[in-house]
C-alpha cells in the first residue's frame, strides 16, 4: 500500500502534524503515513511535543489488533463486527527494521549560532554584491542567528531553507534523505501525494511553503518521477497572537504579531503571483485569534504554542487531499473553511458528505471516550491482575485464548500516556472556545480527574439537538456491558495491548453511538 | 467474610431448631393422617419445584445486580450475594404459597382442620421442607445455567470456568 506523505515547516506545521498524528491515532487517516517536521529550530517546543508523541503512537501501532474480525453470531445484537480502527495507520515504519521509524524530524548538522550572512557567504562577496543583497535585507537581517527559526523573516527563510535542505537532501538519518527514499520507491509504481502543513504570516513556514515544491519537483525530475508528484497544502493564515517582544532584551529580528495581517497579505500575493505549484491549497484561520499563553517567545524550547482548533482543521485538510479520489497533475484548487465557530458541521468532510461528517464525529467521539474511559477510570485496575481476572470479558478473551496483560505493564502505562497527552491537546484546543454554545466537546471534562471524571464520561459532547444523552446517570456500567459481550473470533496472532485497545474502543464506539444518537437512522 | 457467612448459617438454624422443637413436641397431638400429608406432598411437588424454576428464571433476568457507576472490586461476589438474597427471597415467596395452600385446602379426609393444625401438622412436616429444598435446587441450577450461558458480566459467578 503505498503511503501518503506529510512535511510540517516550522512551528505552526509541527502543531498541525500534532493534530495529524492525533487524528490518525483516532482513525482518521486510512492508508499508512511518513511524516517529516522541517525546523531550522531544532529544539522548539512545538516540535519537542509532537516528536515526543511519535514513538508512543509507533509502540502502540506496533500492537497487533484483531484482523479479519467475526464476532460469535448469538451476540452481536444486530450490530457487524468493526475492523481496527485505532492507531491503524502505520508513521514512518522502517520497511526494513519494524520495530523502528524513520526520522520524523528532519536533523539539520548546522551550529544554532550560524548568522545569515554566514549562510549566505557574505563576506566572500564583492563590495558591489553586499551592496545589492543590502537593498533586500536589513543589517540586524544578516547578522541573525538561524538556530531560533527564521523570525517572521521568510525573505531570510527562502534562502536559507531551500539551500539547507538541498544540501542535507542525501545524509542518511536526517530524516529528509528517508523521505526521499520512501517517495522514490512508491514512485515506482504508483502517484505519491504529499501533503504540507505551513504558515503563511511567520518565518519558516512562509518560506517554507513554496519552497517544498520546488525541492521535491527538482529532484524527481533528475529522476523522471515529477508526473507521478501531487501536491497538497495547509496555509495557515493568523489564528493566534502574542505580544510584542521587549526591545531591551532581544537578541537580534524577533517576530512581530502587528504585522501577522500584513505578512500574510503579502505573502498570499506573492504565491498569486508566483504559484508554487500546489494542486490543492487550503487556507485554514481562525474566526478570532487566540492569546499565546506562553507570551513572546522568538523560538527554541520555551516556544510551547497551545493546540488551536485551526489545526484540527488543518489536519482534515489534509485527510480531504489523501481521500480524494484523482488528482488531475493540472488540476489547481482551493478549499478554505468559512464557518464562523468551530463545531461539528465546521469539520470538513471528504466531499462535505453528511455520512463522512457522521462517520467523523463518530470516530472522534468513540476515540474520546475510549482515552476517557481508560486514562480515567480502568487504567489503575487494569494492571490489577486480580481484578482483571474476575472480570467476565477479561476470561474470555484473554485468558482462555492464552493470552495475559501480565508482563504488559510497559505498553498499558505507554498506552495512558498517549491517551492522556490526546486528552491534554484536546483540552487546549477548547481553551479560546470554551464557551461557545455548539461546542463539540465538554472542555471542561477534558482535565478532569478521579470521580468527577467518572460522573462526566457520558456527557463528552455538547448535543446539537435539545436531547440530552442518553446514559448519563451509568456510562460505566453501560460501556463494560457492551465489554461484556464482545467475543470476537479473528485470523492472526494479536498482542494482548492491541486486543484490549480494540476491545475497549468497540464498547466505547457502541456506547457512543447510542448515548449520542449518532447511528445513521438518527 | 467467613465469619458472617457463620453468623447467617447460625442464623438460620436458630430459626429451624424451635420450629422443629414445636413440631416434635406437638406431633404427639397429631391430628392429620401423615398418608394425606403425602397425597398432599405428592400433588405440590412438581408445583412446587416448578415455581422455584420460575422464580429462578425471574431472578436470573429482573433481580441479579447491574453494573456500578465506577469499577467493582468483584462484581462476581456482588452477583452471587443478590443470587443468594433472591434465593432466600424465592424460597420464603413458595413457603408463604404453600401455607396459604394448606390453608385454602384445609381439608384432609372429610375433616376441617384449624389454621394452628395445619400449620404444626402439614406445613411444618418433612415434606414441606423436602418441597422447599427441591424448589430451591431448581432456582440454583436455573440461575446457575442462565446466567453462565448469558453475556453477563457475572456469568462466572457460580461456574469460574
Amino acid at each position: 500500500m503505498p503511503k501518503d506523505y506529510v512535511i510540517a515547516i516550522g512551528g505552526t506545521g509541527a502543531r498541525c502534524m500534532e493534530a495529524t498524528i492525533h487524528l490518525a491515532a483516532a482513525g482518521m487517516f486510512s492508508r499508512p503515513l511518513h511524516l517529516l517536521m522541517i525546523d531550522p529550530d531544532q529544539n522548539n517546543g512545538n516540535s519537542v511535543r509532537t516528536k515526543n508523541l511519535l514513538p508512543m503512537y509507533h509502540a502502540l501501532h506496533r500492537c497487533d489488533q484483531p484482523r479479519d474480525i467475526k464476532q460469535r453470531k448469538l451476540l452481536t445484537r444486530g450490530k457487524g463486527p468493526q475492523q481496527q480502527t485505532v492507531f491503524g495507520p502505520a508513521i514512518n515504519l522502517n520497511t526494513h527494521n519494524p520495530a523502528e521509524q524513520y526520522p520524523a524530524f528532519w536533523q539539520d548538522p548546522n551550529k544554532p549560532d550560524r548568522e545569515f550572512r554566514e549562510a549566505i557567504g557574505y563576506s566572500g562577496l564583492s563590495a558591489n554584491f553586499q551592496d545589492f543583497v543590502q537593498l533586500f535585507y536589513e543589517h540586524s537581517d544578516l547578522g541573525m542567528r538561524l538556530g531560533k527559526g527564521y523570525r517572521g523573516r521568510p525573505n531570510v527563510g527562502s534562502v536559507v531553507l531551500i539551500s539547507d535542505l538541498k544540501r542535507t537532501i542525501g545524509r542518511k538519518g536526517n530524516g529528509l534523505s528517508e523521505l526521499i527514499e520512501s517517495m522514490k520507491a512508491d514512485l515506482k509504481s504508483d502517484i505519491v501525494r504529499v501533503f504540507v502543513f505551513g504558515s503563511v504570516f511567520g518565518g519558516t513556514g512562509a518560506a517554507g511553503i513554496p519552497t517544498i515544491p520546488e525541492l521535491l519537483r527538482e529532484f524527481f525530475e533528475e529522476n523522471g518521477a515529477n508526473n507521478k508528484l501531487r501536491l497538497g497544502c495547509t496555509m495557515m493564515t493568523p489564528y493566534f497572537t502574542f505580544p510584542k517582544a521587549d526591545t531591551s532584551n532581544r537578541e537580534g529580528p524577533a517576530p512581530d504579531p502587528n504585522i501577522h495581517q500584513v505578512a500574510t497579505q503579502a505573502a498570499l500575493l506573492h504565491y498569486a503571483h508566483v504559484p508554487p505549484g500546489y494542486q490543492h491549497v487550503y487556507v485554514v484561520g481562525a474566526p478570532e485569534l487566540a492569546s499565546s499563553k506562553v507570551g513572546h517567545q522568538a523560538g527554541g524550547g520555551a516556544q510551547e504554542n497551545d493546540p488551536h482548533f485551526a489545526e484540527i482543521i488543518a489536519a482534515f485538510g489534509a485527510r480531504d487531499f489523501f481521500s480524494l479520489p484523482q488528482i488531475d497533475p493540472e488540476e489547481r484548487q482551493l478549499h478554505y473553511a468559512d464557518a464562523t465557530h468551530f463545531d461539528w458541521k465546521s469539520i470538513p468532510a471528504v466531499d462535505g458528505s453528511p455520512t463522512d461528517q457522521l462517520a467523523i464525529k463518530q470516530r472522534l467521539l468513540a476515540f474520546t471516550t475510549f482515552a476517557y474511559l481508560y486514562r480515567n477510570i480502568l487504567y489503575a485496575d487494569l494492571k490489577d491482575g486480580n481484578w482483571r481476572s474476575k472480570q467476565a470479558w477479561y476470561k474470555d478473551n484473554f485468558l482462555k485464548q492464552n493470552l495475559n496483560l501480565e508482563n504488559y505493564g510497559k505498553e498499558l502505562d505507554l498506552l495512558n500516556e498517549f491517551l492522556g497527552e490526546y486528552l491534554k491537546w484536546l483540552d487546549s484546543v477548547g481553551q479560546p472556545i470554551r464557551g461557545e454554545q455548539l461546542r463539540p466537546f465538554n472542555w471542561e471534562a477534558m482535565a478532569l480527574t478521579g470521580a468527577a471524571a467518572e460522573r462526566e464520561l457520558g456527557k463528552l459532547s455538547t448535543q446539537e439537538s435539545e436531547e440530552t444523552p442518553r446514559y448519563t446517570a451509568n456510562p460505566y456500567g453501560r460501556i463494560v456491558e457492551k465489554l461484556s459481550y464482545m467475543r470476537p473470533r479473528y485470523s492472526n496472532n494479536v498482542h494482548p495491548v492491541g486486543l484490549l485497545m480494540y476491545l475497549l474502543y468497540e464498547a466505547s464506539r457502541e456506547f457512543t453511538i447510542e448515548n449520542y444518537y449518532l447511528s445513521a437512522a438518527n | 467474610m467467613r465469619l458472617l457467612r457463620l453468623k447467617f448459617r447460625n442464623s438460620i438454624l436458630l430459626i429451624l431448631i424451635p420450629l422443629m422443637c414445636a413440631q416434635q413436641a406437638l406431633g404427639q397431638a397429631n391430628r392429620i393422617p401423615l398418608r394425606y400429608i403425602d397425597e398432599w406432598y405428592d400433588s405440590r411437588m412438581m408445583m412446587v419445584v416448578g415455581l422455584g424454576a420460575v422464580l429462578g428464571f425471574i431472578a436470573s433476568i429482573l433481580w441479579l445486580p447491574r453494573l456500578l457507576a465506577r469499577p467493582h472490586q468483584d462484581d462476581n461476589r456482588r452477583a452471587r450475594r443478590h443470587a443468594f438474597m433472591a434465593l432466600v427471597v424465592a424460597v420464603l415467596v413458595i413457603a408463604g404459597l404453600l401455607l396459604l395452600d394448606l390453608n385454602m385446602v384445609a381439608q384432609f379426609g372429610r375433616q376441617t382442620y384449624q389454621f394452628k393444625e395445619l400449620f404444626f401438622d402439614a406445613f411444618l412436616s418433612r415434606q414441606t421442607f423436602i418441597m422447599l429444598g427441591l424448589a430451591a435446587v431448581a432456582f440454583g441450577i436455573i440461575v446457575t445455567l442462565l446466567t453462565r450461558l448469558s453475556d453477563k458480566f457475572y456469568r462466572y459467578m457460580i461456574i469460574p470456568k
